[in-house]
């Protein structure tokens, strides 16, 4: 049976297309939770992984969320979307959030007044220079730095030529090094 | 990742992801993140789009995520314990437990069936005195069906077969099925 028949019959609440519907993208889903679960910083519990999937499910097909899907092409990226937006709300409402995101990188890790002075400098420089990009080039910088998305990938999420991608990622690693480098003698980029 | 890179990540770490898991009332729905990833919106749109996720980890993550599904062979994807699955399957009640639904439903019908059937003859017989006997014998056929039909039925079966050849065979067998029914 084909995907748009599939969901054609699940949005008629056909249990028979259910059944196939979980065949063919419980591994999506999961995958979408265990992602969200990880990139976020929330703590990797079985017992919630098992209660978000058995929540996502029942929201899209005994809920109505299906009928939001405009086109059938799109499902696997609106699915996984579905499924990290729900992981979302279920650990907010937990209150599994890490108290601190980021603590270990170890450059920093023994931290002195002068460090600390050091550190605060830089972060003052790169928000400077971040917070002055237009939206797409933060977004690509984003991509690029936060995601690990190679410039290629960019390019596609983007809708650009990847050259476009690699000037402005080259660009404004470039002007950060230099302004860090004015700031801050003691470091060698 | 470079150290410049690492300082990078570092601050944009910090600045995106706010709150529980970044998420904020203004994000995008994955209806709007998708027609921004397909690229099916208009300039304005794409502007007012570009403006939120460049300041919104979430949305970002989001993004990323949904690409990242359109790459993925999902046959290369970790399998979900089919326990999970039986689970999943038990609450919308569907594959066997649809199944066992439908017998028991089944079931159920064809009791109700016999026990009205059984009172409806058994007073058709006084109302048409014509025909009292042949009513009264549907009612007590239907009688049967029912009883046997209905666990209590069957317990009382077995309970007067049990004391009727004085035998202590079934005891442990009627003694569970009235435990189960408390």
């Amino acid at each position: 049976m084909k995907d748009s028949e599939i969901i054609r019959r699940c949005i008629k609440k056909n249990k028979k297309a259910w059944v196939l519907f979980i065949q063919k993208y419980s591994r999506l889903i999961y995958w979408a939770i265990t992602k969200r679960l990880s990139i976020s910083g929330f703590k990797l519990n079985q017992a919630d992984i098992e209660d978000i999937f058995q929540e996502v499910l029942l929201t899209i097909l005994k809920g109505d969320k299906l009928l939001q899907l405009k086109d059938i092409k799109f499902l696997p990226g609106w699915l996984s979307m579905v499924a990290s937006n729900k992981t979302v709300d279920y650990m907010r409402d937990k209150e599994y959030r890490k108290q601190n995101l980021i603590v270990d990188i170890p450059e920093f890790k023994d931290y002195s007044f002068e460090q600390e002075l050091l550190t605060r400098d830089k972060i003052t420089v790169i928000k400077n220079i971040i917070d002055t990009l237009p939206d797409k080039e933060k977004i690509i910088i984003c991509l690029n730095i936060l995601e690990e998305k190679t410039h290629k990938e960019i390019a596609q999420i983007m809708g650009m030529p990847i050259n476009t991608v690699s000037t402005i990622v080259a660009r404004t690693k470039e002007k950060i090094k230099k302004k860090l480098e004015k700031t801050d003698s003691g470091y060698v980029f | 990742m470079d150290k410049i890179e690492k300082i990078i990540k570092e601050y944009l770490e910090k600045d995106l992801i706010s709150g529980s898991g970044g998420k904020t009332d203004d994000c995008l729905n994955e209806q709007d993140l998708i027609k921004y990833l397909k690229g099916i919106i208009s300039d304005e749109t794409r502007g007012s789009d570009e403006h939120h996720i460049a300041s919104c980890g979430f949305c970002l993550s989001q993004l990323s995520i949904a690409f990242e599904s359109q790459l993925i062979n999902k046959k290369e994807l970790q399998p979900v314990p089919q326990e999970l699955l039986d689970k999943v399957e038990y609450r919308l009640g569907i594959g066997k437990y649809e199944k066992n639904k439908e017998i028991h439903k089944t079931k159920k019908m064809k009791k109700i069936f016999f026990l009205a059937g059984t009172i409806f003859f058994f007073g058709l017989s006084f109302v048409v005195p014509r025909y009292f006997i042949q009513f009264l014998v549907a009612a007590l056929i239907l009688g049967i069906r029912w009883s046997l039909e209905s666990e209590s039925g069957k317990t009382l079966i077995m309970i007067i077969d049990s004391w009727r050849r004085h035998s202590s065979d079934k005891d442990d067998d009627i003694s569970r099925r009235l435990k189960n029914r408390l």
